[in-house]
């Protein structure tokens, strides 16, 4: 919303300075837009795609100037949703971005060719343009130059050599942009037929101008006459009827005069784009080997490779699950220190508990994940910039292919083991739809972080730790298995999710390999700032709002009658020991009451400050019948405490809940209380734990806690029998590996598939699956032990 | 010696021109933006070790298409 509200007021303040950044992928692109507008910038969102645009300022004395950031694309042909986003926009057709009223376009120098064909296609459009000639020192290596004045000379446009990451040229760029005119539009030599075919296109267009929304161009003429079915022809067919549409039909026919007219307008351009080259380039002979061709005969060998890729994601593993340990204990103390802080300084009540249980609850769930997933993000985006995430894609397409995946899937899928979340925002690079919905879908199978405390505590109280087989121990092999059990539940619900789900256009595998880079800081830091924030701002809004909830769910309705009841009893243990020191004052003649006892100033000292060597004996032995007494009282205080807090949970909302769904969990082999700390659990898997430990009267615990897990060994279900049994533990940790509880990946998945219908299907698919399993769990480990 | 007809067929090492695109309307037409138009020079650099998917030179950049795709680019050989 307040991106939309900074777009309006910037449109006004900087009417006349809005520049779109177009260009190939891997061109350097968003590093120029880096440097011409520093760190802040804005994320500007359309409605129903996953693209996005960058929008950043640049101020100086003679005025701003804004800049918008357009996905990288290799052509105005759009034949997806996302890829006509970046075009309207460009065009100023979309509210989301400031209309530009200039464009630069990002070419470069190393290939030339493939660069200049969208350039074509943004000088047809007219709109006053600066080339932004870029990599020209990697060009240079290999034995390329290009000839910046030649090439404007051809173009007809300014043209500047610029080196983003040195800052070279970036002055000069500016003051280009200042000067820069309105040129012709571009007018190539496309055969007779094909341009009096635009003609008649252009015409019909401009003439229905009103029904369209926007002010056709000849090159959206173009568009519809060239490119297949796709969201133009769409908007045409709806907007202006069938009528224009089978015109053009009859249209496309004579233009192409037998061939097809994309490959007219191709050879149009590729014939105007030789021409101009011959004017600007010079290649040396150079039959020598590249610097990244080498590398690549490493890193893409069958073995080499292979073992360098293994070598690289299992340091990214490892850096995920160990090195984030650290951070990870950090940001839990911090948080439980808070808490304390909070509970010290508030009074006991309702807003003690929505504070500490409730909002900090959800905070510490949210960044007690952060280092693991920015860790993450660091070891991407420097993979990313190093040039390696494309060959990792290409190593994996083949493995991936087989389960109707792409290459890149791979690094979402493998993200989704540390958080599901990052894994489905990082599917935005998956070009084709139905193989990003796919591994949107896949994502939460992985076995993400949030499901190790769950793990960590079954084992650890029922699977016994042996070795098996003479080398293995059982509750790692455990741990391996629940790991197995997503991804092998993933391969079929791949193949359902194609099949059933799924149809529509598939675009086909298509990566450039670009040269590789030494990764910059800069870029870095800038991608884990974004990425960071934008993960705590999804998966945290959401996840402390359902935390509320679930608190409010777990305290209300408060039974005054068990309050009291409690209340009563630790009246009692107070009493009791009040009369225990009127005894011993009695009983040792040191005073005539308790009272008079505490103010003996002997004893005084001893009990305050711990000064019991100058105690006579006598008054030794009442001071440790003091401390007895204290230590007992303490004791019961607690015990009530976590009895009286386990009642009121049984008779919360979520305790009937729990109740209320104890049939339909029986044949898992849980009761109320395993379903209520399930349900419980619905904002974050890992909050079972903490449910456990209170419903089951020990107060705080964590999966590591030995009460717990004693507890949970000990615990009894109302016929005596015990409630946690093997079977019992392998039935929870086969749910918590396959259902779908956490709210931040639903509210993500919607975020990024735009629709209710994914999220839906995902937790009634996820949950469905993960019953039927700890159902088959629990029924086949019964019958055999 | 015997012509390759289309790229998935090419030796790692050897080049082909690129003479007609097949396959469907938008697959074509992506591929004629990333530079396989018909006289197009093209590279066979290497095959990933999983067999598939293939790495071309084309235009002085790296490419990789799958079999299924590179099958649908019509090429003839190129005088060494």
């Amino acid at each position: 919303m307040s991106e939309a509200t900074v777009v309006t007021e910037t449109t006004q303040r900087h009417a006349g300075s809005v520049f779109a950044l177009v260009g190939n992928p891997n061109t350097g692109k968003s590093t120029l837009f880096g440097a011409l507008t520093g760190v802040r910038q804005k994320i500007a969102n359309f409605p129903g795609v996953t693209v996005e645009a960058k929008i950043g300022h640049r101020a100086r004395q003679e005025g701003s100037k804004t800049f918008v950031d357009l996905p990288g694309t290799y052509s105005l042909a759009a034949r997806s949703p996302d890829e006509r986003v970046a075009i309207e926009a460009l065009l100023g057709r979309t509210p989301e971005v400031p209309a530009p009223q200039g464009v630069i376009l990002v070419v470069d120098a190393g290939s030339l060719d493939r660069n200049l064909y969208l350039a074509t296609q943004v000088l047809e459009l007219g709109l006053p343009t600066v080339v932004a000639l870029t990599m020209g020192d990697v060009a240079e290596k290999r034995g390329i130059q290009v000839d910046a004045a030649a090439l404007s000379r051809a173009l007809g446009v300014p043209v500047v050599p610029i080196n983003a990451p040195r800052g070279e040229g970036i002055d000069a760029l500016i003051r280009a942009l200042d000067e820069v005119e309105r040129p012709e539009p571009l007018r190539l030599g496309y055969p007779e037929a094909f341009a009096s075919a635009v003609s008649e296109l252009e015409a019909v267009l401009a003439s229905r101008a009103h029904d369209l929304g926007w002010q056709p161009r000849r090159a959206d003429a173009l568009r519809l006459l060239v490119d297949g079915e796709g969201p133009l022809l769409e908007e045409v067919r709806q907007k202006l009827g069938g009528e224009i549409v089978s015109r053009r039909e009859a249209l496309r026919a004579e233009a192409g005069g037998g061939r097809a007219p994309s490959l007219v307008e191709a050879q149009t351009r590729y014939g105007q784009i030789a021409e101009w080259v011959r004017t600007c380039r010079r290649k040396e002979d150079r039959t020598g080997v590249t610097w990244t061709e080498r590398v690549d005969a490493i890193l893409t060998h069958k073995l080499w490779g292979t073992l360098v890729f293994v070598v690289v994601m299992g340091v990214l593993f490892q850096s995920i699950f160990s090195w984030s340990g650290y951070f990870m204990d950090l940001m839990e103390a911090g948080v439980g220190q808070l808490a304390e802080l909070v509970s010290a300084t508030l009074p006991e009540g309702l807003l003690q508990g929505l504070i500490v249980d409730g909002i900090l609850g959800g905070v510490a769930g949210v960044l007690v994940f952060l280092p693991q997933i920015l860790i993450l993000f660091a070891f991407i985006a420097v993979l990313e910039d190093l040039g390696y995430m494309t060959r990792a894609a290409f190593l994996m397409d083949n493995l991936m292919a087989r389960f109707s995946l792409s290459g890149r899937s791979f690094i979402p899928l493998l993200s989704s083991f540390a958080c599901a979340v990052p894994g489905i925002m990082g599917a935005r690079v998956v070009e084709d739809r139905p193989t990003r919905l796919t591994t949107i879908f896949l994502a939460p199978f992985m076995s993400c972080s949030a499901r190790l405390p769950v793990y960590t505590l079954m084992i650890g109280a029922f699977i016994p730790s042996r070795t098996v087989l003479g080398f293995l121990e059982l509750q790692g092999l455990v741990l391996f298995a629940m790991y197995f059990v997503g991804i092998l539940a993933a391969i079929p619900t791949a193949w359902v999710v194609q099949r059933l789900l799924l149809k529509g256009h598939r675009s086909p595998f298509l990566l450039e390999l670009p040269s590789y880079k030494v990764p910059r800081l800069k870029s870095v830091v800038l991608v884990l700032w974004q990425r960071g924030g934008a993960f705590v701002r999804r998966a945290g809004t959401i996840i402390l709002a359902v935390s509320i909830v679930v608190w409010a769910l777990a305290t209300f309705p408060r039974s005054e009658g068990i309050s009291l009841d409690y209340a009563a009893q630790i009246a009692n243990a107070e009493t009791e020991y009040e009369q225990r020191l009127d005894q011993l004052a009695e009983t040792s003649g040191l005073a005539t009451d308790g009272r008079g006892l505490l103010d003996d100033p002997d004893l005084k000292r001893a009990l305050e400050d711990g000064a019991t060597k100058e105690l006579a004996p006598p008054r030794r032995r009442v001071f440790e019948e003091i401390q007895d007494a204290r230590s007992k009282l303490e004791t019961t205080r607690a015990a009530l405490e976590n009895d009286e807090r386990a009642d009121q949970l049984e008779h919360s909302y979520l305790g009937r809940a729990g109740h209320l769904i104890e049939p339909a969990v029986r044949p898992l082999g849980w009761d109320w209380r395993i379903g209520m700390a399930t349900l419980a659990s619905f904002p974050a898997r890992e909050v079972i734990v903490a449910t456990l430990g209170t419903i089951f009267h020990i107060g705080a615990a964590d999966e590591e806690s030995d009460t717990l897990k004693g507890v949970l060994r000990k615990a009894q279900r109302p016929d005596g029998s015990r409630l946690f049994t093997l079977a019992t533990g392998l039935s929870i940790m086969v749910f918590f590996a396959l259902c779908a509880q956490c709210a931040a990946t639903l509210a993500t998945m919607r975020r990024e598939t735009n629709s209710w219908r994914w999220p839906l299907a995902s937790f009634f698919y996820m949950t469905s699956l993960a019953y039927i399993a700890a159902l088959a769990v629990y029924q086949i480990t019964t019958a055999v032990t | 010696m015997t012509v390759p007809r289309t790229l998935a067929a090419l030796a790692v090492g050897d080049r082909g021109r690129v003479t007609d695109l097949g396959g469907d309307e938008h697959l074509q037409q992506r591929l004629l933006e990333l530079g396989l138009y018909p006289g197009a020079e093209v590279r066979l650099v290497r095959i990933a070790p999983l067999g598939d998917p293939l790495e071309f030179e084309v235009l002085g950049y790296h490419l990789s298409l799958r079999r299924v795709e590179a099958g649908s680019v019509h090429i003839e050989a190129v005088d060494p």
